[in-house]
């Protein structure tokens, strides 16, 4: 009920500010203790905050979240529909606990610790992962004495390509001068280039680490003096996935651009005729879309409303591309395929205008290229069949198992006198019947 | 002989006489060739779909049309069961019975088992009629088909149940006739829009549209222990999960809506009567 | 057979019926007499359970109806004052139907015999939408006699029914009580409840006004009798002698009959002829007249006259 009011309310506040947001230009700021959040979506570590005026956090279960106590500027955007927080002007620390509680009693209070993301893939590839402690402070360390090593590693290369450039040069003029001839090794090597670290460790900051099982809290921050900092009580829903799979996307070769996707057994790939495709097979999770959509973009009141019944699947990380794809007919294993990646070729004379040929990184033709994909390659003819995806040891993916059906073209007039049966069988039943009354009143008359 | 064989015996003499009169009548038959014909049109848009996009990724395109010919043909029995209660009452016809050995719960056991036989044919019916059509089209019968005619029996039941309570429930024919189709519409109309929303991807969704679905998904949660739909939704549901904890609560739950109907529709005639 | 003690309903402001308590033996035929709105359907509504009572209790053969409502409902037969049948059924399918519910032994031979008794045995392949009200009605009875009831509760048997009907209705009626079977008639066809009853009950307003058995009742409802003498030589004092005793109210002579009106509480047939024979007067005929069971009922109906209490009684 309580839940109802809010979310009418937050409805109606929405459609004011989004009608006071064409009146009134700048949006109304405003100093505000909130919650910052760093939610771990099973994926990657995601951002977001909880304002004033959003009174419920949602985490993940069993898993490290960072929610630190800040103090900022915050302004509702009616164009987007979400608060933002100026933290580049504004941004401070509010000092306390962090307690935690259950049924109204205290489960655990919370000190801030230090911590760090680490990014192995570099910053803008892959996750991150978080590192607590010690453990972010080392990381750290060697990220710095790692960029540190590399800029030596610079200089160092600065001077020796100087002295490199130095020696080509006298060469040069010896050459010009005298007509001596170099082999090729005589010459001096130019010095190798430095590579800088591909991997990452943001800076140390200190916030509190919650990892919580599934349940109902609230969360509330305690300042020195033991008393609740006024605006941090907020209640806390820790959830978790409801199934995990595979989940397959399919990229159709007739359409290269437009994959589509199946996340579980019932969702069925459908196709007429005979068809090649081209599939990538992910782990996936399924979880509750209101409240996942809520953990990853709390920020936005409108996020996740109205979907408390709908589940979604979400896409974790590529299963290791080791993995085969079994094609069965009738229980039999009649294809297996595996990961190989493809190149997709502009060729204006095609029918489709490109088409899709297996990447070959020793040939010429493929010379500093790279492959648009890779997947495993399956090509269907007329039938029905079931795939699963099996790993190195053969054993089957759990959830990987899905129909493919291709579909034959019936003339809709043989479905529509299928429907006209039972109402044939009717005409016949009622007639009967009549004929039967008539003779009986016939009987009786005669 | 004991209370219990009397009253199944009066159950029984009068489920009888029902089934034979709506085998006997044309109604029946229409309303099958009805229901496939709207289940036609699922079909085909589906097999347009398929064709138009040559890879498609869906469940079932035979779950819909099935559904839709299931609830239209327990809608029709929930309806005819309805007016049959009030005709019966204006016939008089209720009252003789009830000089004999029937009393409100034979008779309301009786109308409710004649229209689920009556169902379990149509579904046989049905079930024959799209084994046809999956064959003709590869469409095919997975899990989630056989779950969902499986389940449609409990829809059915339910449906009709409800339908005996509003009959019992409302002075006239008309009354229970006309609520009977709103309450139902309005159920199906929610269980569908929430089912299409709910597939819908959230993030490309225009504001106004979240406001409809926070609207409709407070109606669909308002009514889901209301709408035999409701009780649909989650054994169709525990069905895909495959959880047998799930799936028997979630039979357990749609017999028990059904039971609690059917004892209220048994009260309720006790409290009118069953004279003109 | 029925018993009911205090029964009462109230529709509304409306009793319908008020504080009833009627009891029918075992083998007789009971009238339940009563002018239209007096409250007979809903009483007998209510010893079927079909209509729940205000107040009161009810005992059929000397057991609740509640506890034992399917033994009780199986060994009754019940015609109602209108008939409502499935009328796309046929005779023969209908009384199947019933016979059916009431698990009839040899339903065929059952079906014959009864149709046979309402005289409807060669139109049982119609279909009843056809029949006519008085053949509505005789179906209507063959029903009851399907599964040969131990009680029959008719109400109103033969309200639509020519004369025809209605004899064959009666002899119905008088078979089944030969058969021991009991019966509990409500009408108001006065003429046919004489005929056939042997105890009656009247109802008024929902109140039980009398129940006797036919001559007692009557006796108690009048208060003279009409003594009619044809006789050869009258003379004045034939008239005035009579007059002058005690027992007699009221002498007139017309067209040469004598009409002596007496008190109630004796039969004074013996003195009158005595007294006529002294004055010369030859008696050709004498009979006294009784009251009509009509007559009784108009009189304790209009007069809402109770011959059940002590300060009630007429005579
Ligand atoms: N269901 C009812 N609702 C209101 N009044 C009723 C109902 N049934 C009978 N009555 C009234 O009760 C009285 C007795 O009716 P009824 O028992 O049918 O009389 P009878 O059968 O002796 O002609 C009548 O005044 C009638 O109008
Ligand atoms: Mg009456």
């Amino acid at each position: 009920m309580r839940s109802t009011i809010l979310r009418i309310s937050i409805m109606v506040i929405c459609v004011l500010t989004a009608v006071a947001g064409v009146q009134a230009a700048p949006p109304q700021r405003e100093k505000q203790v909130v919650y910052g959040i760093t939610p771990w979506t099973g994926k990657e570590y995601g951002g977001t905050f909880a304002p004033k005026g959003i009174d419920k956090i949602y985490l993940l279960a069993d898993s490290n979240n960072v929610i630190n106590t800040l103090e900022t500027e915050v302004y509702f955007w009616p164009i987007t529909n979400e608060y933002m927080a100026n933290w580049f002007e504004s941004r401070e620390v509010v000092e306390g606990r962090l307690q935690i509680l259950q049924d109204g009693k205290e489960i655990m209070v919370l000190e801030r610790q230090p911590y760090n993301h680490y990014y192995p893939d570099g910053f803008y590839a892959g996750t991150s992962e978080l590192l607590i402690g010690e453990e972010a402070e080392k990381k750290l360390q060697e990220y710095r004495d790692a960029i540190e090593g590399y800029w030596q590693a610079v200089s160092e290369y600065r001077q020796a390509y100087a002295d490199y450039e130095q020696q080509m040069s006298e060469i040069l003029k010896e050459v010009t001068e005298t007509g001596k001839t170099y082999t090729e090794d005589e010459l001096p090597k130019p010095p190798e280039q430095p590579t800088p670290p591909i991997w990452y460790a943001t800076e140390v900051t200190e916030g509190f680490i919650v990892n919580l099982p599934v349940g109902e809290y609230v969360i509330r921050t305690i300042d020195d003096g033991g008393n609740v900092v006024e605006g941090t009580e907020k209640k806390l829903k820790v959830f978790d996935k409801r199934r995990s799979g595979i989940g397959y996307q399919i990229i159709p070769e007739s359409k290269w651009t437009r994959p589509v996707q199946s996340d579980d057994a019932t969702q069925i790939l459908y196709m007429e005729g005979s068809r090649t495709m081209y599939l990538k097979a992910f782990y996936e999770s399924e979880y509750n879309q209101h409240d996942f959509l809520k953990m990853t973009s709390l920020e936005q009141p409108l996020a996740g409303e109205g979907a408390t019944s709908a589940y979604m699947w979400v896409h974790e990380k590529e299963v290791p591309s080791s993995i085969k794809v079994q094609v069965l007919q009738g229980g039999e294993v009649i294809k297996e395929a595996e990961y190989k990646p493809y190149y997709v070729k502009q060729t204006p004379g095609y029918a489709l205008g490109y088409e899709i040929i297996e990447f070959d990184p020793e040939a010429e033709e493929f010379a500093g290229r790279r492959p648009s994909f890779e997947a495993v390659k399956l090509e269907l003819g007329p039938g029905s069949y079931e795939i699963r995806a099996v790993d190195s040891s053969g054993r089957v993916l759990d959830g990987s198992v899905r129909s493919i059906r291709s579909i034959n073209v019936v003339p809709m007039w043989q479905l529509y006198l299928l429907s006209l049966l039972p109402l044939a069988a009717g005409v016949v039943v009622v007639i009967r019947r009549r004929r039967m009354r008539g003779q009986t009143a016939k009987s009786v008359s005669a | 002989m004991s209370k219990m064989q009397y009253r199944a015996n009066a159950i029984n003499v009068i489920a009888r006489r029902d089934i034979k009169s709506t085998v006997n009548g044309l109604g029946i038959y229409v309303v099958a060739s009805l229901a496939f014909l709207v289940s036609m049109l699922f079909v085909r848009s589906n097999l347009k779909g398929v064709t138009e996009n040559g890879l498609m990724v869906m469940v079932n395109p035979l779950n819909f049309p099935f559904f839709i010919a299931v609830t239209i043909g327990a809608t029709y029995l929930a309806l005819t069961s309805t007016m049959s209660v009030s005709r019966e009452r204006d016939q008089g016809t209720l009252e003789v019975l009830f000089y004999g050995p029937v009393d409100s719960v034979a008779y309301i056991m009786a109308k409710f088992l004649e229209q689920l036989v009556t169902f379990l044919g149509l579904v046989i019916v049905y079930m024959v009629i799209f084994f046809v059509i999956s064959k003709l089209t590869n469409f095919g019968m997975d899990g989630s088909f056989a779950a969902m005619a499986g389940l449609s029996v409990l829809l059915a039941a339910s449906i009709v149940a409800f339908g005996l309570l509003l009959s019992t429930l409302c002075r006239s024919a008309r009354t229970s006739v006309i609520l009977l189709l709103v309450l139902l519409v309005l159920f199906l109309a929610v269980d569908i829009v929430a089912g299409i929303l709910n597939s819908m991807s959230a993030k490309d969704m225009s504001v106004t549209l979240v406001y409809v679905r926070v609207a409709v998904d407070m109606l669909n949660r308002g009514l889901q222990w209301i709408s035999p739909f409701g009780y649909l939704n989650r054994g169709m549901g525990a069905m895909n999960l495959g959880s047998a904890k799930l799936i028997l609560s979630s039979i357990g739950a749609s017999l028990l809506y059904t039971i609690v109907l059917l004892a209220l529709a048994m009260r309720f005639l006790d409290r009118r009567g069953v004279r003109k | 057979m029925i018993q009911t003690e205090g029964l009462t309903k109230k529709f509304g402001s409306l009793t319908a019926v008020d504080n009833l308590n009627i009891h029918v033996d075992r083998g007789e035929i009971y009238g339940f007499l009563g002018p239209n709105g007096a409250g007979k359907t809903t009483t007998i509504m209510m010893l079927l359970g079909m209509e729940r009572p205000t107040a009161g209790k009810i005992k059929l053969f000397g057991k609740d109806l509640a506890e034992n409502y399917f033994e009780i409902k199986r060994r009754i037969g019940v015609l109602s004052e209108f008939q409502y049948l499935y009328e796309d059924m046929t005779a023969k399918e209908y009384l199947g139907f019933f016979a059916d519910l009431y698990e009839v032994e040899n339903p065929d031979k059952k079906i014959d015999e009864v149709l046979s008794r309402v005289d409807l045995l060669d139109r049982k392949n119609e279909l009843l939408g056809g029949y006519s009200k008085g053949m509505k009605q005789k179906l209507g009875m063959a029903r009851v006699l399907l599964h040969d009831p131990d009680l029959l509760i008719l109400d109103e048997p033969q309200s639509s029914l020519d004369p025809y009907g209605i004899r064959e209705i009666r002899d119905i009626i008088m078979e089944e009580n030969q058969k021991g079977k009991t019966l509990f008639i409500s009408s108001h066809i006065l003429s046919e409840i004489e005929r056939t009853c042997h105890r009656v009950g009247i109802i008024n307003n929902g109140k039980l006004l009398a129940e006797d058995d036919l001559t007692h009742l009557k006796h108690q409802v009048a208060n003279e009798m009409e003594i009619s003498v044809e006789l050869e030589g009258y003379s004045e004092a034939i008239a005035s002698s009579l007059e002058e005793l005690e027992f007699v109210k009221s002498v007139v002579y017309e067209d040469s009959r004598l009409t002596i009106k007496t008190t109630m509480d004796d039969d004074y047939r013996a003195q009158i002829s005595r007294v006529i024979a002294s004055h010369g007067g030859i008696v050709l005929s004498m009979v006294a007249k009784e009251i009509s069971l009509e007559e009784a009922f108009v009189i304790i109906t209009e007069q809402n006259l109770s011959l059940l209490t002590k300060e009630g009684q007429a005579s």
